[in-house]
């Protein structure tokens, strides 16, 4: 642990971005937070909040695989290994769920597994092998907010740019599709296509997030900072903007104590920063319960 | 005459190879309500799901209007059974009242003032405008099902299907309810509803259709509510008499 002095110098220096690096930091770690916000608040609602964690876990033999195809650490090749086997971790419990009797919760439990026993078994071989020094199991595990590069914020951007254009375009069919999917079936609105384009969004919004949050604790990303918003909030595009907020906000505080402490992951800090407001939030929920029926009343 | 508000012909579901409904065939005729009654794990629920395409027959045709169901989308509401309802989610009733504009709007489009308008006068015509901006866990059973159906209102389709409506719902919403149905009807509009209470089935609907895996009776109310159709329906579960005027007389359900 640093001192005090030693505590206020490095948050000074981290909030003025006393080093050129801290820029990407702060920013990666921003639209971490908002973005996994925004998508965890969709999932949330369609009670598919666990699935985060399976794909976030299911990432780790993409990024194991293309470490051992393309020998060094490539941006491209590790986005695409890592939406690949987490975007075939949610089709495999999908298919599980629907051919067999296995249950929702198993089939995921099962898939999650054994997608990260996977890329354990990969990254095993691959620090075995004399490229494997530098892969570093320990920041694919629990984030490494610092070492964000800019291609990283620049791919974290364009998945924001994309999420809220998406989410403010297709608001109502959205809406409507998570709330009443019956009905929206009824209404006209491609259930389907919404379906699976919120889930290639979230695999990819994962995966791009893991550099930052880490492929265990992503999913705290993705359910924490919905949860508290929902207990904050009463409408869903409140929801969203808050949830937004939280993530954001927690995503930088969790970089900060990462940056504060040298050895602590970026991973854990966030979700403990999320934890934190979601316990605020609770408390507060708790004191006056359903005060907004009473005041209706 | 015009075409019917629904037809199905030969409709046959199964559940993990169990027969749920086989071979049910009816016709409803436009301006008139229709009330489903059966037993439990009669297929009631199934018949209205597999009439709107949200499960897959194994044989059987439907048709809304004379057309496929796709053809016929704006015509149809459904309002869902209350349990099947995410009342924790984060929407007010203005918002899922305004929701029954959205059919119309396509994927991008937003509402007009045409449509807000229309979905206040729902709301009106319900009693809820002063719970507007309430959300939706923080009503009663009752303003719940007043919030779904200013919902099919504002929609403004000519046939509704409702899945046990009165469940968990005050008297005074239920009368209210009733009413609205009525009006409805004699507006034109049609409606079939699952229903399980066999005490006010008479009064509630036009036609009744006795419905226990297969179709047993089909009809206006007063000629298929009889001790002998229903015993039939029901197998030995129900208690009936014969009233004074033929009709039944329903002891113990």
């Amino acid at each position: 642990m640093p001192s005090w002095s030693e505590a206020v110098e490095r948050t000074v220096v981290f909030f003025t971005l006393g080093y050129d690096f801290l820029g990407w930091t702060i920013a990666g770690a921003a639209l971490v937070g908002l973005i996994c916000g925004v998508l965890g608040s969709l999932l949330y609602l369609r009670r598919l909040a666990l699935l985060g964690d399976a794909l976030g876990h299911a990432a780790l033999p993409g990024v194991a695989g293309a470490f051992l195809i393309t020998g060094h650490k490539a941006l491209a090749p590790l986005v695409i290994g890592a939406t690949a086997t987490a975007l075939l971790a949610a089709l495999t419990i999908t298919w599980i769920t629907r051919v067999s009797r296995t249950r929702p919760d198993a089939a995921l439990g099962i898939a999650l597994s054994a997608f990260f026993g996977l890329g354990a078994v990969l990254f095993s071989i691959l620090q075995a092998s004399p490229s494997g020094a530098q892969s570093g199991l320990n920041h694919i595990l629990f984030g490494n907010a610092a070492a964000i590069t800019p291609g990283e914020v620049g791919l974290l951007a364009g998945i924001a740019a994309v999420t809220l254009a998406g989410v403010t375009l297709l608001y109502r069919p959205l809406q409507l599709a998570s709330f009443d999917p019956v009905g929206a079936k009824l209404a006209g609105v491609p259930t389907g296509v919404l379906h699976y384009g919120l889930m290639t969004l979230s695999a990819l919004a994962i995966v791009a997030s893991v550099q930052s949050a880490g492929v265990v604790l992503v999913a705290g990303m993705i359910i924490t900072p919905a949860a508290a918003a929902r207990l904050l909030t009463r409408r869903l595009h409140a929801m969203l903007a808050a949830a937004a907020g939280i993530g954001a906000v927690s995503g930088v505080l969790g970089a900060w104590l990462s940056f504060l402490m040298p050895g602590v992951s970026s991973g854990p800090a966030m979700v403990l920063c999320a934890a934190l407001v979601y316990g605020v939030a609770f408390a507060l929920r708790l004191r006056r319960p359903r005060a907004a029926a009473e005041a209706a009343a | 005459m015009s075409a019917p508000a629904l037809e199905i012909r030969g409709l046959s579901v199964r559940y993990d190879q169990a027969p749920v409904l086989t071979d049910v065939t009816f016709t409803l005729a436009p301006g008139r309500i229709t009330g489903i009654l059966g037993p439990n794990g009669a297929g009631k629920s199934t018949l209205l799901k597999a009439a709107l395409g949200l499960l897959k027959p194994d044989a059987g045709e439907i048709r809304f209007f004379g057309e496929p169901r796709a053809r016929a989308r704006g015509r149809v509401v459904y309002v869902p059974q209350r349990s099947a309802v995410d009342w924790d989610f984060p929407v007010t009733v203005a918002d899922v009242v305004l929701m029954g504009r959205y059919g119309r709007l396509g994927l991008l489009g937003r509402p007009s003032r045409e449509d807000r308008e229309a979905a206040q006068a729902a709301m009106a015509q319900l009693g809820i405008l002063e719970l507007a901006s309430r959300q939706i866990s923080e009503l009663s059973g009752g303003q719940q099902q007043r919030t779904f159906l200013a919902r099919a209102l504002a929609q403004g389709g000519e046939l509704i299907l409702m899945d046990e409506p009165f469940v968990g719902v005050d008297a005074r919403t239920e009368e209210a309810i009733v009413a609205l149905l009525h009006q409805l009807r004699d507006a034109g509009r049609t409606a079939l509803i699952v229903n399980h209470d066999l005490q006010t089935a008479r009064r509630y609907f036009d036609d009744l259709l006795l419905l226990n895996r297969r179709v047993f009776a089909h009809g206006p109310s007063a000629e298929v509510f009889t001790p002998e159709a229903l015993s039939a329906c029901y197998g030995g579960r129900l208690a009936v008499l014969s009233g004074e005027d033929g009709a039944a007389v329903v002891l113990a359900p």
